[in-house]
């Protein structure tokens, strides 16, 4: 008798986590929607951000206050440097990063992907010349808020067709 | 006495027909619906993005899996992040749910986030056989007005001024034509322009400058790039016009993203220089 009373508990619990699962859901937000994870992002080591509690830029992009000289020139810039070395690749490289108050780049997260905009794997090199080039520290101000240089978000989206530039977003 | 194996099973048949009633119940019973609602309303009042506004839209879809909106809201933090693969999944996710709302809106974030003008003139005109005998009007502007930007952005000029005329002739006869999205005369003449139907083009821009009541730094730059060399000193004049509205603000532009065919103020000094050496050459 006890044994059939375990088969029916364990087909049960079986049943009532079929139920439940909006529990293991709270586990999938551990931080904010956007926050980037110093442990798993570049440039992370000796960078430091002014105040963690208070990054500007996650409501809605800042990148308009931030490029230096505006959007056009570091497109400009970005179009003079980039050098398509027959790539073929097709697809979307996101760039997300913080500029600290002291105007240094880091906490760099790079996603690449493909023309459906799922995860993907364009060119290492192609990536490579993006990220070093869009982290140019020239390309952007620090960026002031009641007087106080604050902490910024960025996020860039290039989209690229057999390795040419043909967007920069936002 | 013993109770057999079977028996048990037969119970546990019971319970769980019991179990998965309640859940359907909860699933389609109005006072989830009205609770989901109430949910996603405290959601959407809390920081976009934040833990708890997350969990708040989780909850409100784990009452009413069909409170579309809460499945769509969960998407817009990703979106404007930049955190595009995330935003696919869960804006799919909406558009499953109620297409006939959501495909059309994805369309305009495919055009206006990612600059996908092939994915976003299929869903605009998805939406055309979605609900015949309506035109959508995502982010509140007619499909036909974003298909011709999409167009424009794809170089198929044709395409795009069929559908700014089809926009333009719909929306007049319906409200009057200073009731028209004064930015879809603009869109119309740029196109034209890269037609190089520049007397046409020009009507457009003079169009904007009326409902714009003579402030438009885009229609003024267009305008003298048409006119630099058949009359620089005109162009000039209306560069110069151009720049102030620029630095005053009146050019066209919105938050979050920058737009199709955007200018900067260094487009129009670049211009500003090809203008002056034209003249110093006649003088």
């Amino acid at each position: 008798m006890l044994k059939n009373l375990g088969v029916l508990w364990f087909l049960l619990s079986i049943l009532m986590f079929g139920c439940g699962d909006a529990k293991e859901n709270e586990s999938r937000y551990k931080n904010r929607i956007g926050y980037i994870d110093p442990e798993t992002s570049r440039y992370s080591e000796n960078f430091k951000l002014c105040n963690e509690d208070s990054i500007t830029g996650y409501y809605s992009s800042y990148a308009p206050k931030i490029y230096k000289n505006h959007k056009y020139t570091f497109r400009k810039y970005i179009q003079e440097n980039y050098q398509n070395k027959d790539f073929k690749a097709t697809g979307f490289l996101n760039l997300r990063f913080h500029i600290n108050c002291e105007g240094q780049i880091g906490n760099l997260e790079v996603n690449e992907l493909n023309e459906n905009l799922e995860l993907s794997n364009l060119n290492d090199d192609l990536v490579a010349q993006l990220l070093q080039l869009s982290i140019h520290e020239d390309n952007w101000n620090s960026f002031q808020e009641e007087g106080i240089n604050s902490d910024i978000y960025m996020y860039l989206i290039f989209k690229i067709e057999n390795g040419n530039i043909l967007e920069i977003l936002p | 006495m013993e109770i057999s194996l079977k028996s048990y099973l037969n119970y546990f048949c019971f319970i769980a027909f019991i179990i998965c009633y309640n859940c359907t119940e909860k699933i389609t019973s109005k006072e989830d619906k009205e609770l989901s609602a109430t949910i996603y309303i405290e959601a959407e009042r809390l920081v976009q993005g934040s833990i708890e506004s997350m969990l708040r839209l989780e909850k409100a879809i784990e009452i009413d899996p069909n409170n579309c909106d809460a499945i769509r809201e969960l998407s817009v933090a990703y979106l404007k992040r930049g955190l595009a693969h995330k935003w696919k999944l869960q804006f799919d996710k909406a558009v499953e749910c109620d297409p006939n709302i959501w495909q059309p809106m994805r369309g305009y974030l495919y055009l206006s986030f990612y600059r996908d003008y092939k994915n976003a003139i299929a869903d605009f005109n998805a939406s055309d056989t979605l609900t015949p005998n309506f035109i959508d009007a995502p982010q509140g502007q007619s499909v036909d007005y974003w298909r011709g930007i999409a167009y424009l952005g794809l170089k198929d000029y044709k395409n795009s001024l069929d559908f700014f005329n089809k926009y333009i002739t719909t929306e007049a006869k319906e409200w009057g034509e200073d009731m028209v999205e004064v930015t879809a005369f603009l869109y119309r003449g740029i196109a034209l322009f890269e037609n190089l139907n520049f007397e046409l083009a020009l009507k457009d821009f003079d169009k904007v400058l009326v409902y714009n009541r003579g402030n438009s730094a885009d229609a003024k730059y267009y305008k003298a790039l048409i006119l630099k060399d058949s009359n620089p000193i005109e162009a000039n004049h209306i560069l110069e016009s151009s720049i102030e509205d620029f630095k005053n603000g009146y050019y066209n532009q919105r938050d979050y993203v920058e737009i199709l065919k955007q200018i900067y103020l260094e487009d129009l000094l670049l211009l500003e220089q090809e203008l002056k050496e034209k003249l110093n050459l006649k003088s």
